[in-house]
């Protein structure tokens, strides 16, 4: 057949015209782009690269960035640590070592350190209006004990082990903590301050409970707008799945008015679109960028970059009950065999810095003094591993998340390393919540992940790693110089003040012995991974990491 | 006549009244079977070839490329053109091997489905089940079965070619069935029973060779589609683990680096897989139009 | 065999309706056989998904679970018991329609399924119908004018098919229309951030925003579709494109269609008359394109922040959500047969001979 010349130019003036049609759509639409510009100012637009999808923190392990962003808008709790400026940092940091009154007014600590007592606000509403009084805060224990799911009578033990004993409701404003050691005070305050001690509105959630849930919490978990339970900054107004939650402030909130009304939070699975959507101004705030991206985008005017101190730690655990690493020279060597200033230069591109060791020294009292001080060695690695008897290469497989690029970076650039050193790294990549039961289980020979302890106090940090059962204890360290190295937290817990000029040079005595051991090898510490436009003020690095939105404000001059 | 075959089993007794085409390879098949003896070639001795180790931090990280990396560095500092050289011998490797288990498995399976299917006893119920299990695993896309059977197997070269397979073999599998049904109702086929032969011998003597012809000329399919599939899960993050120099991981991990403009660790890798795939679907093509008309 | 389907073989001249039935048999018995398919792949799934190493109670559990605690959360989400038990809740649940709670965040997964299917149907919906006009379109071309410069196009275009992944052309699309050239809204979903979708009628997004009458809502949902429909349909067209083509060559050089033309009949009957006799055997393909779109299109909504089903499925698996995982796989499946079936039923509607049971093909 021949070309109908007719026929040819119908169909190729349909396609320009769908073509076209379709081009103009998109232009009437979102014109100059989808974002803030057009937004107000109160309104601020986050992007996350996963989403919340449960915000009861006593139904299960809330774990990742969103959910905690958004659960921790939700509540507050009775103390917080206060923000405070810190030198060489372009943001203030939160005090690890002081509280102040948050929907307590005030709180005293009784002579023996055993009895705190806070006084509460009066006259506070919650978000669903009704008043906050101690009732709220004994409920709010008592559900937190009930609940099998998330873990709360961990981070509480061994401080509040029976809490209709110790948490007790004094008078209508004031409610007492008891504690069987002073030395546990630190910890239970720090405790407090973060997620794991938000206050709910008992009156609201009682309303909801039943006889098969006395706790509202399977009510909780059953929609997640039923989550507006608490007395923190905002509210949740909508979700759209695995898409954007919306949260507004909450009106009766203790410090509001706030300058944000409105918090956009829309999921770009993609660390670059995130970044891209910023340098754009399609977003605010983008959460859990790369660091080669926060490295490109520090010489945007248009953006700006956290740069302070942080707790959240880089490092390998080796499993002490596996060969090889059953052999604390073998542990050490591979310490030796680690390109520590690579990894921060080549893969953090200098959103990390060196810190081979787990305590904040900042800490009173602290002493990092007799600390080991590992470097890339190979021959020192080679010489340690001789002495051990092995034979090289020696080979491993080191598990790491496959939702992490800076961990999967720093491993293919430690892998390439310690091949000098006499070692011969298999990765291997796994969803991360394999990663984490399967460390747990004891499968894992080696592992590498980031990681901190969001209450920092030194006991706390210290157990979180090595106690039996410890939540990220996938070393399993044993034996003689573990049971050493638990004396001495033995010792630190006895004293009166867990950062008081006793304990203090007890922490680091342990630490010192837990770094020798090499069952952690501390690499670095990694910065915020967070940017946000030059306009946005008011964030403050938590210890959490999580973005304080009820500080944050937009508009006027531009953070340098 | 019409033809009532699935798509794919082009009719094999055609007896066409138009005039046959000429039989001559054009310019595309024979830049189409340059490329692909290049790819071959890349992957016999590329390994040999390549100017840096491809596993092994050689340069500062993300480069562009230059004269020492013609392919610049990946984000660990890696050399993206000796990776994509060594790559091809992983993905060929790959591709080949789980479309060869692909195909004969499926060729055996689909054999002996269409050969029992309308039997009685269990056989025939057995094979009907098989028939319908074919039928229902389309049902479910690719990518979701290649994570959740690589995610079991874990990721290395010998479980991501057998999790292949085994994602693929119904397409191959449903081809040849129904090429057998509708070879089983040949008169040969019953002139040979009647003449005593055995059912097994007939099989192989006169319904494979009739009935494989689909399934062979998919083979180009299927080999683009392990390609393309193993990239993906290399997307999904349940790819080959680093440093392997394997296409799809490095695209993916390429992904982020080109999406703010550093487009050379995916560009180098996704233009191999892409020119690859592309070479033999064009071959292939070329060689069934030319051979069915 | 189900009991009806027995009915209609023994009744056989008993009554005017049975008969009846019996000449519908061929698709009736399609019908029927169905749940018995999505009863026999929702066994699949459960085995499937139990291969998945890993254990979720461990992960739920959380940071410094003792072990009591650590059983009661093996309780709390259904994972206690024997591998049977298990799935003797599973099937039984199956049958209410109920899908368990999702280890993640306790939610019914049936119900955290429906947020997210209307949305991803809806996109299948758009993006299937744009592809299928343009493959017409183009294919059109090809018959038409098989020697102009536009049809080698085609040609090369639908023989490269399957050679550029998705996320090839997403990343490519997204860095050169977004991020440079900066005609299309950034890839964060339906809507622009403040612009909140309306309140559910259909729950589709897009026609929901037609009924409520906001079309602000309508153009933004538009111009956030239109580079994933692009890309969908760049890279999903040239599989389609090469079986029509394939199945469209012979059908233009059949006799009858020689006939046509050598009688002078008008170019549009022509052009039917081929479509008809190319279209049955190629309907299976758009179908199974169809499956595709509504589950297998995981990486185009991880680049465009689509959430939907693919990446329910997803984050299942990275969650180790066995009961999520598992209820999205059938649902999906089950969906997509119901897509079968209906092609299958088209075609045979087309087409009688394909029927089951009728005998001979030759013309």
């Amino acid at each position: 057949m021949s070309a109908p010349p007719r026929l040819g130019r119908r169909l190729a003036r349909t396609v320009v015209s769908v073509v076209a049609l379709s081009l103009l759509a998109a232009g009437c639409a979102d014109s100059g782009g989808s974002g803030s510009g057009g937004a107000a100012k109160d309104t601020v637009v986050v992007v996350t690269g996963d989403q919340a999808s449960n915000v009861v923190r006593d139904y299960g392990f809330t774990n990742g960035t969103d959910n905690q962003e958004v659960t921790n808008s939700i509540h507050a709790q009775l103390i917080r640590k206060p923000y405070i400026a810190e030198q060489g940092a372009n943001v203030q940091v939160q005090d690890l070592y002081h509280f102040e009154p948050f929907l307590a007014q005030s709180y005293d600590v009784s002579q023996d350190g055993k009895v705190f007592t806070f006084h509460l606000r009066q006259g506070l509403k919650s978000q669903q209006g009704n008043e906050l009084t101690s009732a709220d805060v004994v409920w709010s224990f008592e559900r937190k004990f009930s609940s099998k799911g998330g873990g709360m009578p961990g981070y509480y033990a061994p401080m509040l082990t029976d809490v209709d004993k110790q948490v007790v409701a004094v008078d209508k404003y004031t409610v007492t903590f008891t504690i069987d050691q002073p030395g546990y005070g630190f910890t239970l305050l720090g405790n407090l301050a973060e997620n794991i001690g938000s206050i709910y509105d008992s009156t609201y959630l009682t309303q909801h409970a039943s006889a098969d849930d006395p706790y509202a919490i399977n009510w909780g978990v059953s929609s997640m707008l039923n989550g507006n339970s608490g007395f923190g900054p905002y509210m949740l107004q909508s979700i759209t799945p695995n898409q954007e939650i919306v949260m507004v402030a909450n009106p009766n909130y203790v410090f509001g008015p706030l300058p944000i009304k409105t918090m956009i939070r829309r999921v770009v699975p993609d660390a670059a679109t995130r970044a891209n959507m910023l340098v754009q101004g399609d977003a605010d705030v983008a959460l859990d960028l790369r660091p080669t991206d926060q490295a490109d985008l520090a010489s945007n005017p248009d953006i700006f970059t956290p740069t302070a101190t942080s707790n959240l730690y880089q490092s390998i655990t080796l499993n002490t009950r596996r060969a090889p690493f059953d052999n604390v020279l073998v542990r050490r060597a591979l310490a030796y065999a680690v390109p520590y200033d690579r990894i921060i230069d080549d893969v953090y591109k200098g959103r990390a810095y060196a810190y081979q060791h787990l305590l904040d020294d900042k800490q009173p009292y602290y002493d990092g003094s007799k600390l080991p001080k590992y470097t890339y060695d190979p021959a020192k690695a080679k010489d340690l591993l001789a002495q051990a008897g092995i034979t090289t290469p020696v080979a491993f497989t080191m598990t790491v998340s496959n939702a992490s690029p800076s961990v999967q970076d720093s491993v293919v650039v430690l892998a390439a390393a310690a091949k000098d050193a006499g070692f011969d790294i298999t990765i291997n990549q796994v969803p991360a919540a394999q990663l984490f039961s399967d460390g747990l289980a004891g499968r894992l020979q080696a592992s590498m992940s980031t990681g901190s302890a969001v209450t920092m106090s030194p006991p706390y940090e210290l157990n979180l790693l090595t106690q039996v059962g410890g939540g990220s204890n996938t070393s399993f360290w044993s034996g003689p110089d573990y049971d050493a190295f638990a004396a001495v937290m033995k010792q630190g817990l006895a004293s009166t003040d867990a950062i008081g000029p006793e304990a203090g040079p007890l922490w680091s005595q342990a630490e010192t012995m837990l770094v020798n051991s090499g069952a952690n090898i501390f690499l670095a510490r990694v910065m915020s991974p967070y940017s946000m436009r030059a306009d946005v003020h008011g964030y403050a690095q938590r210890t959490d990491r999580r973005i304080d939105y009820s500080a944050v404000s937009i508009g006027g001059e531009a953070n340098s | 006549m019409t033809t009532t075959l699935p798509p794919q089993a082009a009719p094999t007794t055609t007896a066409d009244p138009v005039a046959p085409r000429t039989r001559r390879l054009g310019v595309g098949s024979w830049i189409a079977t340059g490329i692909l003896a290049l790819v071959l070639l890349a992957a016999l001795v590329g390994p040999l070839l390549t100017p840096y180790d491809p596993t092994d931090v050689v340069g500062l990280p993300s480069r562009a490329p230059s004269a020492e990396h013609w392919g610049g560095t990946d984000s660990t500092g890696m050399d993206v053109f000796s990776r994509t050289l060594a790559g091809t011998r992983i993905d060929v490797v790959i591709a080949a091997m789980a479309t060869l288990l692909a195909t004969v498995l499926g060729i055996a399976v689909g054999l002996g489905v269409g050969m029992n299917e309308s039997r009685r006893g269990p056989v025939g119920v057995l094979a009907r089940g098989v028939s319908r299990l074919l039928d229902l695993l389309q049902a479910i896309p690719v990518v979701i079965i290649g994570l959740v059977v690589v995610s079991f197997f874990g990721t290395s070269t010998p479980t991501m070619i057998v999790a292949l397979a085994v994602i693929l073999m119904p397409i191959q599998a449903r081809l040849t069935r129904s090429e057998v049904l509708r070879v089983r109702g040949d008169a040969y086929l019953d002139a040979a029973r009647q003449a005593g032969r055995h059912e097994l011998r007939l099989i192989v003597r006169h319904v494979l060779p009739n009935s494989v012809r689909p399934a062979l000329l998919n083979v180009s399919v299927i080999l683009g589609i392990s390609i393309v599939l193993t990239a993906s899960l290399g997307f999904l993050g349940v790819g080959l683990p680093p440093p392997t120099p394997e296409w799809g991981s490095m695209i993916a991990h390429g992904a982020g680096d080109a999406a703010v403009g550093k487009w050379w660790s995916a560009a180098f890798p996704a233009a191999a897989l892409c020119v690859t795939v592309a070479a033999s679907s064009v071959l292939t093509h070329r060689l069934t139009v030319d051979r069915t008309s | 065999m189900t009991a009806a389907v027995a009915a209609v073989r023994t009744g056989v001249g008993t009554g005017a309706a049975l008969a009846a039935l019996r000449r519908q048999r061929w698709w009736v018995m399609r019908v029927l056989v169905l749940p018995v398919h999505i009863l026999v792949f929702a066994l699949i799934a459960f085995f499937l998904v139990r291969l998945i190493p890993g254990d979720p109670a461990r992960a739920v559990a959380g940071p410094d679970a003792t072990p009591e605690t650590y059983e009661a959360v093996r309780v709390q989400l259904g994972l206690d018991g024997s591998i049977w038990t298990q799935l003797g809740r599973y099937v039984a649940g199956l049958a209410r329609l109920d899908l368990g709670a999702s280890i993640a965040n306790g939610r019914p997964v049936f119900d955290e399924i429906m947020a997210r299917l209307p949305g991803t149907v809806e996109l299948a919906v758009v993006s299937f119908a744009i592809l299928v006009v343009v493959t017409l379109l183009l294919s059109v071309a090809v018959v038409v004018a098989p020697r102009s410069l536009g049809a080698r196009i085609v040609n090369g275009y639908s023989q490269a098919a399957g050679a550029v992944p998705d996320f090839v052309v997403g990343v490519i699309g997204i860095f050169v229309f977004y991020a440079t050239l900066r005609i299309v809204p950034a890839p964060n979903g339906r809507t622009r951030p403040g612009l909140t979708e309306p309140e559910p009628i259909t729950h589709l997004p897009l026609l929901d925003s037609v009924l409520s009458g906001r079309f602000a809502v309508t153009s933004s949902i538009m111009s956030h579709y239109l580079l994933p429909i692009v890309v969908l349909v760049a890279s999903l067209a040239p599989l389609l494109l090469k079986q029509l083509l394939g199945a469209l060559a012979p059908a233009a050089e059949d006799r009858s269609t020689l006939f046509r033309i050598a009688t002078g009949a008008p170019r549009r009957t022509v052009l039917v008359s081929i479509y008809r006799r190319a279209l049955p055997p190629t309907i299976a393909v758009f179908g199974t394109i169809f499956g595709t779109l509504l589950g297998g299109t995981v990486i185009i909504e991880q680049l465009f922040g689509l959430g939907g089903l693919g990446t329910f499925a997803v984050t299942s698996v990275a969650g180790l959500d066995f009961t999520a995982l598992q209820g999205t796989l059938v649902l999906v499946a089950a969906i997509s047969m119901i897509v079968f079936l209906l092609a299958d039923v088209v075609t045979m509607a087309l087409d009688p001979r394909r029927r089951p049971g009728v005998q001979g093909s030759g013309s």
